[in-house]
């Protein structure tokens, strides 16, 4: 990408109180580092998110959004997640349908004690939409 | 199709006179050049305006939740299916609600008629599938709704009575206008949206007519804060249009009605069919069609996909 010298991508990643948020808090205490394009915002559980704040992200100028809840199995909640997932399964789908790139939603789980792994799936994910480009909005 | 009204004005008169339901929705006209239209009939001496004729379009599912007490109502097969999602829902018993169920050999869009119907309806002759009208011959297909080209169930999936004879799954050959989409690459596709996004004047009525959007507070028209813009702005139109469609998901059995109802013609059945076809193939789930069916989006399946997820 030439013109990404002045442009980095805006990543809004909502992330579960129980897992993801320490998660990512885990990865800053042992100073693993990973790009700075997410703005975090917390929620209690992945099963919180209603689809809408990802397509309101994505429409207020987000280039992608991130959802990171506990595993399944693992949710503080016991099913949130599981409920959650059929929900992203279908918001996938039509995004893909209306013509917005599905992969500008990403999902992805992490526990409390996967610091390492935080810090990789930001870094992939930033990687996957540098690649797509600026959002030209909803 | 005589015969079918016949019956059904009987069963309506007997159903008002042992108060075994309080009201009878149905279809109803003022004189035999008025387009039916939904009727509310609580005393016997009207049941002499319902009417059954290949007009009666409406889905009258969603009058149900206007009303109280014991219901009866006229259904088509696509139409018992919504009924089916109401109950699942909670929205309504089955108990309270008595369906005159109609074998439905597919209805007339008088949009698609020589001079849209205005005149050539009155004298309409229609057997097995070839349509007189205004002194053409057509194919039934070339004049019935789009939705009835592919419906599965046109005989009610549930009834507490039934009219007509057996009608069989007309079969799928609609696939194709959503193929089309589907081959398209994802800026194609978005194009495709706008050129119609841009002809909403959101007005609604999309919202209005469909069975499940019931909700008595809609997010749409939530204005502290206001997700959803009002203007006609494309991006707004657009996120509207998910929303809506996000919160159908699962539920909408392609009744039809939303893009029926749409004044700009918008084609929304193609969303509808691009969602129920993801609903099939990744939760193997057909909406209104089981009683004893839990919503898909309210249940989950320890073994959904994952391969999504990071
Ligand atoms: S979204 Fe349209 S087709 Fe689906 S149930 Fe509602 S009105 Fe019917
Ligand atoms: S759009 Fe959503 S919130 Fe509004 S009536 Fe329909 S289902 Fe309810
Ligand atoms: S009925 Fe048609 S014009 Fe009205 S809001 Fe719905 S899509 Fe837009
Ligand atoms: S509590 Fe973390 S996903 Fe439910």
């Amino acid at each position: 990408m030439k013109d990404s010298k002045q442009w980095t991508p805006k990543i809004v990643a909502f992330l579960c109180n129980w897992c993801s948020y320490a998660g990512a808090d885990l990865a800053g205490s042992s100073r693993i580092p990973y790009p700075p394009n997410i703005r975090v915002i917390r929620v209690p559980c992945s099963g919180r998110m209603n689809p809408l704040y990802v397509l309101k992200s994505l429409q207020f100028g987000a280039d992608g959004v991130l959802i990171s809840g506990c595993h399944p199995g693992d949710c503080h909640y016991s099913t949130g997640n599981y409920f959650a997932r059929r929900r992203f399964m279908v918001l996938k789908n039509l995004l893909d349908h209306m013509g917005i790139d599905p992969k500008r939603f990403q999902v992805s789980w992490v526990s409390a004690a996967e610091g390492a792994k935080f810090a990789e799936v930001v870094k992939s994910v930033v990687e996957e939409i540098e690649h797509l480009g600026p959002n030209k909005g909803l | 199709m005589i015969n079918i009204q016949d019956e059904l004005r009987a069963k309506a008169k007997e159903l008002l006179k042992k108060k075994k339901v309080n009201v009878l929705i149905g279809y109803g006209s003022l004189n035999e050049n008025d387009l039916p239209k939904p009727i509310f009939i609580r005393e016997e001496k009207d049941v002499d305006m319902l009417v059954w004729n290949p007009f009666c379009i409406n889905n009258l599912g969603k009058y149900l939740l206007k009303e109280r007490g014991k219901i009866g109502i006229v259904a088509k097969g696509c139409d018992v299916r919504s009924i089916i999602g109401l109950i699942q829902e909670h929205k309504i018993k089955r108990e309270n609600i008595v369906i005159l169920g109609i074998r439905c050999p597919g209805i007339i869009d008088i949009r698609k008629l020589p001079d849209k119907g205005n005149a050539t309806r009155l004298h309409m002759e229609r057997k097995n599938n070839v349509v007189m009208v205004g002194g053409k011959k057509m194919q039934f297909e070339e004049v019935c709704y789009d939705k009835c080209l592919t419906c599965k169930y046109p005989s009610p999936i549930e009834a507490d009575f039934r009219f007509g004879e057996e009608v069989k799954a007309r079969k799928e050959n609609e696939g194709d206008s959503v193929s089309k989409l589907e081959s398209m690459n994802i800026e194609e596709r978005l194009k495709y949206w706008d050129a119609r996004f841009e002809k909403c004047i959101r007005c609604t009525a999309c919202r209005e007519i469909c069975p499940f959007c019931y909700c008595e507070r809609c997010i749409l028209d939530e204005t502290i804060p206001a997700w959803v813009s009002r203007s006609t702005d494309l991006s707004d139109t657009r996120l509207f249009h998910m929303i809506r469609f996000l919160h159908v998901a699962g539920r909408c059995v392609d009744c039809g009605e939303c893009e029926r109802a749409c004044p700009m013609e918008l084609p929304l059945r193609k969303i509808v069919k691009m969602i129920e076809k993801d609903i099939k193939e990744m939760f193997d789930f057909e909406p209104g069609t089981s009683l004893e069916d839990i919503p898909v989006l309210a249940q989950y399946n320890i073994e959904d996909r994952e391969d999504f997820i990071r």
